[in-house]
């Protein structure tokens, strides 16, 4: 077997992991069986650090300290608007961080999102490695066509943290569009991606070309998706019981993750079938009437009629983009449809109707992303180049000028490498410096933009306003990074920026969190002994049982109680053991056992046991 | 350990009502709560050590030995018989709040007890087992103050302090029911949990963890800052939580319900158990439900261990232990 990648989908909600297996693009179930792992992340209760559906499980009644959505915060700065606004939505709590960026409090210690998006990614990789029986640690990971450099530099890093070296980056519909093409002859089209996830809404029109994808354009909601259908199903579930009963079930942390769990099985299950039976016993309680039971019928309709605004507002941003882009539904290719949310009937009934064609099924919606991710791994590791994947960038690039506004050098979507330039003159007479501000973003109001960095071209000749030319050359590498320089045009003073758009997180912080999650998956790998030793144990516990009445009628013919209570306290302590896999406590407890068990035949055999 | 469910609830009850009464002087009626619990298990050892513990206590209470040894005899504990064996009242010469500065008078027997509670029945106060009148004073009457409430088991001078009923109603003292040294009464009129923390301490000798847990949860409630309290729960709750475990066999096993679903609705469960119950699915671990269920570990297990118990739900290869626990209810 050659050198082994993978390629991941980190989503907001679910997270898949995919690699190309024998010449063919294909899922890596995790461990539990399933091909999609939640990207939640939870400390529970009992200190164990959950991850994946058993996280997401908990998430209601231990909201406090299970972070979900993580990739809201990845590459954000503490003091931007997008993420204070973001905080007041998240059950967790966020802090500032030391360097503008943000820490998740989770349990008794504070986490970099990077560091929770590595906690979902070591998690992924470890499923990959139980597949391939061998280490992974090459991957190309996706992330969505907005992501800012900031945020795609942090999602690298959480993949640096979980141990992986991650070969690239790359847009969650331009992945999704090269699982759609793989393998085919490309025509010149136009490809709309229409992605519903667990909590975003992404919808992205790229054009292919002989290989070649370019995203045309791309917007979105990203405070839209499936869990607003669980939602509204909830509130269809609560709202009547609260009326018959006077409870509000959404109030009560157990009762609502029950909720949950049945509304998003319920939604499921009517992409296929028109009615569905809700049944939660013990839901609550009262005094009065004892334990009530919610018992209700949800039907295709009804949950259609209850999320149509929904489907509206998904319908109205494809039209919002498809008008930026100067794109009629007509001129597009295909409409491939991506997240889960996309199997609900209704949703496919209405992108027919607004593209006037049958949205592709060629694609699975949930693994999509994932498979193109796997199989642009391959390539870039095979050098395969049947199918170049040109990088853009995602948002447009420049500085700051005077009056507070943005001055664009590189436009968004403009593929990568590339370089450009634009000359400033001085604002007032002898100005010998000048601020350099790079920023990114589509804002004409530089302080809307995210801030790249910043520089002072000093040294530059005595003159009257504009007087003074200044070249200011961006350069943008096929890493992505991003190099800025301001030349005096007349003396060739000369100042230079690299602008490595940063996660938050120094180098010194990651290889600190690399390291403690190395240490983390070691503490996981079990003792090599472990398994004898808890098979030894259950075989022992299977003879004590089965010795038990024999020790009974023992105890009463003159053995005493006394060492069948010392036997048992014995054993539970080695059930413990085995259940906490404390290994080397258990090879004690073994020995013990053994030599308990051994006295106590014994004594049976010198007739204590009385009659057999 | 008793079974969990609504036996168990029953039985913890009443070893507190008993042990309420016992603190309170109010012998006969701790007696009766004891009985009740014996009868309601047989083979548990908290109920029979209560009892046999205030029996002996009673007994050692009755005066000079030398006077009684019959007596004595009459008084040995018949524990740990089986209910259905036991004869019908050798009765406790013993009369809780009789004054000993009043000779006694024959008194009207009381009301017949239930059936099933004469294994320990009482005879009429002032008479003994045998229908001889009890003399209970034991030191001069002039000892002790004309309104002294004395108790026939006090032998300390703390016992001719008046105590107002009102102000005193819970604090009769502490009875040590396993210690054979007699203690002395504590005044604890201002503090209930003092009487509480000696209770968990009783308790916690036996070890009734659940009945400590219950007592130390009421002065917590009180103190919630008190260290030893929050210790001695602690301790409550880890070895009853390994007990339960015990029951519970391997974390690692994978549960799933072993009823119809729409069976579940006939069972008798509460909002939390049913919770629980809704996280059994054949692929989520013990251990792993304890993560998920955000329950305390103690509560999560307490519950597990019912479901199991009752056969609700099963764990692939403990099918017949299961049926076999059933049969044995049944």
């Amino acid at each position: 077997m050659g050198e082994l990648v993978i390629g991941i989908d980190l989503g907001t909600t679910n997270s898949v992991v995919a690699t190309v297996h024998g010449g063919q693009p294909t899922v890596i179930p995790n461990r539990s069986g399933y091909r999609l792992t939640p990207s939640v992340v939870a400390m529970a209760r009992n200190g164990k650090r959950l991850v994946g559906a058993l996280a997401r499980r908990q998430a209601v009644t231990n909201a406090e300290r299970t972070v979900v959505a993580v990739k809201r915060l990845m590459g954000r700065r503490w003091s931007a608007k997008t993420t204070q606004d973001t905080l007041p939505r998240l059950p967790y709590t966020v802090v500032a961080g030391p360097h503008d960026d943000l820490r998740i409090a989770l349990g008794d210690q504070q986490y970099s999102p990077p560091e929770i998006s590595a906690m979902v990614l070591t998690e992924l990789r470890l499923d990959a490695e139980a597949f391939f029986g061998e280490p992974v640690s090459k991957a190309v990971i996706t992330c969505p066509a907005y992501f800012n450099d900031s945020q795609r530099n942090a999602t690298k890093d959480a993949g640096r943290i979980a141990g992986l070296d991650v070969i690239r980056i790359i847009n969650e519909p331009t992945s999704a569009a090269l699982a759609y093409g793989f393998g085919r002859a490309q025509a010149e089209k136009q490809v709309a991606v229409f992605d519903l996830g667990g909590g975003t809404f992404d919808f992205t029109v790229l054009h292919m070309f002989k290989g070649v994808f370019e995203v045309e354009a791309t917007g979105g909601d990203s405070l839209l998706g499936g869990e607003d259908f669980d939602n509204r199903i909830i509130d269809w579930l609560a709202v009547p019981f609260q009326e018959k009963h006077g409870i509000d079930l959404r109030k009560d942390k157990m009762a609502l993750q029950r909720l949950r769990d049945a509304a998003e099985k319920a939604k499921c299950e009517l992409s296929s079938l028109k009615t569905v039976e809700i049944n939660l016993p013990f839901i609550s309680a009262t005094q009065a009437s004892g334990p009530l039971h919610l018992q209700m019928s949800l039907t295709r309709e009804k949950l259609e009629e209850m999320t149509k605004d929904l489907v509206d507002r998904c319908m109205k941003v494809c039209e919002q983009v498809m008008n930026e882009a100067k794109v009629h539904a007509a001129q597009l290719g295909d409409v491939l449809l991506v997240g889960g949310q996309t199997r609900m009937p209704r949703i496919q009934e209405q992108v027919r109707h607004i593209f006037g064609r049958e949205p592709s099924k060629n694609v699975n919606p949930d693994e999509a992303v994932a498979l193109g991710a796997a199989i642009q791994g391959s390539m870039l590791l095979h050098e395969e180049s049947e199918m170049l994947l040109l990088d853009v960038t995602p948002h447009s690039l420049g500085i700051a000028i005077a009056g507070g506004f943005f001055q664009k050098i590189i436009a968004k979507n403009t593929t990568v490498p590339t370089s450009a330039h634009h000359v400033f003159t001085t604002v007032k007479d002898d100005q010998t410096s000048a601020k350099i501000t790079v920023l990114q973003g589509e804002s004409e109001i530089s302080l809307d933009n995210e801030l790249l960095g910043e520089f002072m071209l000093t040294g530059l000749r005595s003159a009257p306003r504009g007087g003074v030319d200044i070249d200011v050359i961006f350069d943008i590498s096929a890493d992505g990074i991003v190099s800025v320089s301001a030349v005096d045009v007349q003396t060739g003073v000369r100042q230079s920026i690299t602008v490595t758009a940063s996660s938050g997180l120094t180098e010194e912080e990651i290889q600190k969190a690399a390291l403690a999650n190395e240490d983390w998956m070691l503490g996981q790998k079990e003792d090599p002994d472990f398994q004898d030793r808890k098979t030894k144990a259950e075989e022992l516990f299977k003879e004590f049982e089965a010795l038990w009445p024999k020790l009974t009628r023992a105890a009463a013919n003159g053995l005493g109680q006394d060492p069948l209570q010392r036997a048992q306290a014995a054993l539970s302590v080695a059930r413990l053991q085995v259940a906490q896999k404390e290994s080397e406590g258990l090879a004690s407890s073994i020995d013990r056992l053994e030599r308990m068990l051994g006295a106590l035949k014994g004594a049976i055999e010198r007739g204590l046991g009385g009659p057999q | 350990m008793g079974t969990p469910g609504a036996g168990s609830g029953r039985f913890s009850a009443l070893l507190l009502e008993g042990l309420d009464h016992y603190r309170k002087g109010r012998m006969l009626e701790a007696v009766r709560a004891w009985e009740e619990a014996y009868l309601l298990e047989p083979t548990n050892l908290r109920a029979r050590e209560f009892l046999r513990s205030a029996l002996e206590r009673i007994h050692a209470h009755m005066g000079p030995p030398s006077a009684q040894p019959a007596q004595q005899e009459t008084l040995e504990p018949r524990l740990p018989a089986p209910p259905s064996e036991a004869p019908a009242a050798a009765g406790h010469p013993w009369l809780p709040t009789q004054p000993a500065v009043v000779p006694p008078e024959p008194v009207p027997p009381p009301p017949s007890p239930p059936a099933q509670a004469q294994v320990f029945s009482m005879p009429p106060p002032g008479v003994d087992g045998e229908g001889h009148t009890q003399i209970y004073q034991t030191k001069p009457a002039a000892a002790v103050q004309p309104d002294a409430v004395l108790s026939p088991w006090d032998d300390g001078p703390s016992l001719a302090i008046p105590q107002k009923e009102e102000a005193n109603n819970e604090s009769s003292g502490a009875w040590s029911i396993h210690n054979s040294q007699p203690l002395p009464i504590e005044a604890v009129a201002d503090d209930e949990t003092l009487v509480w923390m000696k209770g968990a301490r009783e308790l916690l000798g036996l070890n009734d963890f659940s009945g400590a847990l219950e007592l130390l949860a009421k002065i917590l409630a009180r103190k919630p800052g008190d260290k030893e309290a929050h210790q001695m729960h602690e301790l409550c709750e880890s070895n009853l939580t390994l007990m339960y475990e015990s029951k519970i066999g391997s974390m690692e096993a994978r549960p799933r319900v072993a009823i119809p679903p729409d069976e579940v609705i006939w069972l008798n469960l509460d909002p939390r158990a049913g919770f629980v119950l809704a996280q059994i699915d054949g692929e989520v671990s013990f251990e792993d439900l304890y993560a998920i269920c955000g329950l305390k570990r103690l509560d999560t297990a307490r519950i597990l261990c019912q479901l199991l118990e009752e056969g609700v739900v099963q764990v692939q290869g403990q099918d017949r232990a299961v049926a076999k626990r059933a049969m044995h209810r049944n």
